[in-house]
């Protein structure tokens, strides 16, 4: 894919010739996704190990991944601002991450409460030391609820990105602070339907992922 | 940090507390319009939620259509209604009752299908009409779920309603874009400390809303609770359960959403 070192220009009212345009902020947004729901992941798996190991904690975890996901993020970019940089895009991509962990915290911690636990009986009695039991049966097995929490966080950051639209970054919702301000409704169009094409292809790939995680669930559907 | 310390300090200054363009004015603007685009959603979600969990249909189609509702970006959506009416309310509000449909829908069904399928016999066994099956044994049962979205949905509008700030519409939003505008940070953590407040204000208040009329039989995932875990489950994704994040206790189950 050609992507030009600067931002494209939307010119014009019309669609044509915008292609490019287009595509530069798709490609930066799916890039922004990516790297924010990895981070989200990696944030939110040893929390969910710690409240799954100390139930106590889970509750007041739980709480302060609400309390982030409540703080507006005109505010939670400013906040990270000293620490990240104002003029790049790792503010708005560290601010998805935080906001994803409302989702994946509880379900990976449900998931993993969801394991039974003769199952978890089991594979201690086979000798399977805490981690290795860990990582070989509880995590697989709750495989379908962290794929349903992946989707769903995957799904919200790529229309919460186009926030970062309101102090000049967010990918594709350039095109919507853009049009706006120059009053080209193709370019507002362009921008809305360019983030739901992207954001159901997304949860396509994530399910079918999870599919093919989880050959067990299909082998039983179908008998 | 010093600037965060500043935002406490706005927030604290009485002085900024009255009158039409302070706080407590503000505040109950972010929570009403909060309350209408709920209630929109609501009436919208509500009865499809609860045709889908009693027929037990359409259940493909409306895990389907609440996906599409939760791509569909909220500023994208205000920016192209903002295009034909600039300047008025309702486009922001329509943009928020978006948010709250999914999960009010996803729950209802989800909650409806879960009932004990022996309980909805039994409702039938003793000659209840399929309405009366609904109203009088389906709902009840349903409410722990049905709450949980509600409270889920109330959540996200409430959280995302500093958008009625863009283009000086109201809500505690307002303080944030204008204070963002004028770099005046103070204002800015100030207003967002204010929403975090009003957000857990409003998941208190629905835990205990959740204790006063769901009931007693069926608080579910207490401690010290014995009862089996539900082997079968309905398979829709993302629906909310809920929540322990405040107070009050949680149900034990997949696909869960904040």
């Amino acid at each position: 894919m050609l992507i030009a070192d600067s931002p494209p220009y939307w010119n014009g009212p019309q669609l044509a010739g915008n292609w490019d345009v287009i595509r530069y902020y798709t490609a930066e947004h799916v890039r922004f996704t990516l790297i924010a729901v990895v981070m989200g992941m990696l944030l939110a798996f040893p929390i969910a190990y710690l409240a799954h190991r100390r139930p106590v904690l889970y509750p007041p975890l739980l709480a302060g991944t609400n309390i982030i996901y409540a703080i507006p993020s005109l505010a939670l970019f400013a906040l990270l601002g000293p620490f990240l940089g104002y003029t790049n895009d790792k503010p708005i991509i560290v601010a998805m991450a935080l906001y994803t962990l409302v989702i994946l915290v509880r379900n990976i911690v449900e998931g993993l409460r969801a394991v039974p636990a003769h199952v978890v009986d089991a594979a201690t009695g086979l000798g399977y030391g805490r981690l290795r039991r860990f990582v070989k049966v509880e995590l697989p097995l709750a495989v379908p609820t962290i794929i349903a929490g992946l989707r769903l966080a995957t799904v919200s950051t790529i229309s919460l990105i186009t926030v970062g639209g309101a102090i000049g970054k967010g990918a594709l919702g350039r095109l919507f602070s853009d049009g706006t301000d120059r009053k080209i409704v193709v370019e507002l169009w362009a921008g809305v339907i360019a983030v739901i094409v992207l954001a159901l292809i997304a949860d396509v790939i994530i399910l079918t992922i999870g599919r093919l995680l989880t050959p067990w669930n299909r082998a039983v559907r179908r008998s | 940090m010093s600037n965060l310390g500043n935002g406490v300090r706005w927030l604290l200054d009485p002085s900024n507390w009255w009158g039409n363009a302070g706080l407590i004015h503000r505040a109950l603007q972010h929570l009403a319009y909060s309350a209408w685009a709920l209630l929109v959603a609501f009436v919208i979600a509500f009865p499809i939620g609860l045709l889908i969990g009693h027929t037990g249909h359409g259940r493909f189609a409306a895990s389907g259509s609440a996906n599409l509702l939760r791509a569909i970006p909220t500023y994208g959506i205000i920016a192209l209604l903002f295009y034909w009416q600039p300047f008025t309310l309702w486009p922001l509000l329509l943009a928020l009752a978006v948010l709250a449909i999914p999960p009010i829908m996803l729950n209802t069904a989800a909650g409806i299908a879960n009932v004990d399928p022996q309980t909805r016999d039994a409702a039938i066994g003793v000659g209840l009409t399929g309405r009366q099956v609904l109203t009088q044994v389906e709902i009840p049962n349903a409410l722990p779920l049905i709450l949980a979205g509600v409270r889920s949905a109330a959540n996200q509008v409430l959280a995302t309603a500093t958008i009625l700030g863009f283009k000086a519409q109201g809500g505690l939003g307002l303080f944030i874009f204008s204070g963002y505008g004028s770099q005046r940070y103070d204002t800015v953590y100030g207003a967002s400390i204010a929403v975090v407040l009003v957000v857990l204000a409003v998941e208190a208040l629905f835990a205990l809303l959740q204790r006063r009329i769901v009931s007693p039989g069926l608080r579910i995932g207490r401690e010290g609770n014995t009862r089996p875990r539900r082997r079968t489950r309905v398979r829709l994704a993302g629906v909310a359960q809920p929540s322990t994040s405040v107070v009050g206790a949680g149900v034990k189950g997949s696909n869960v959403e904040r």
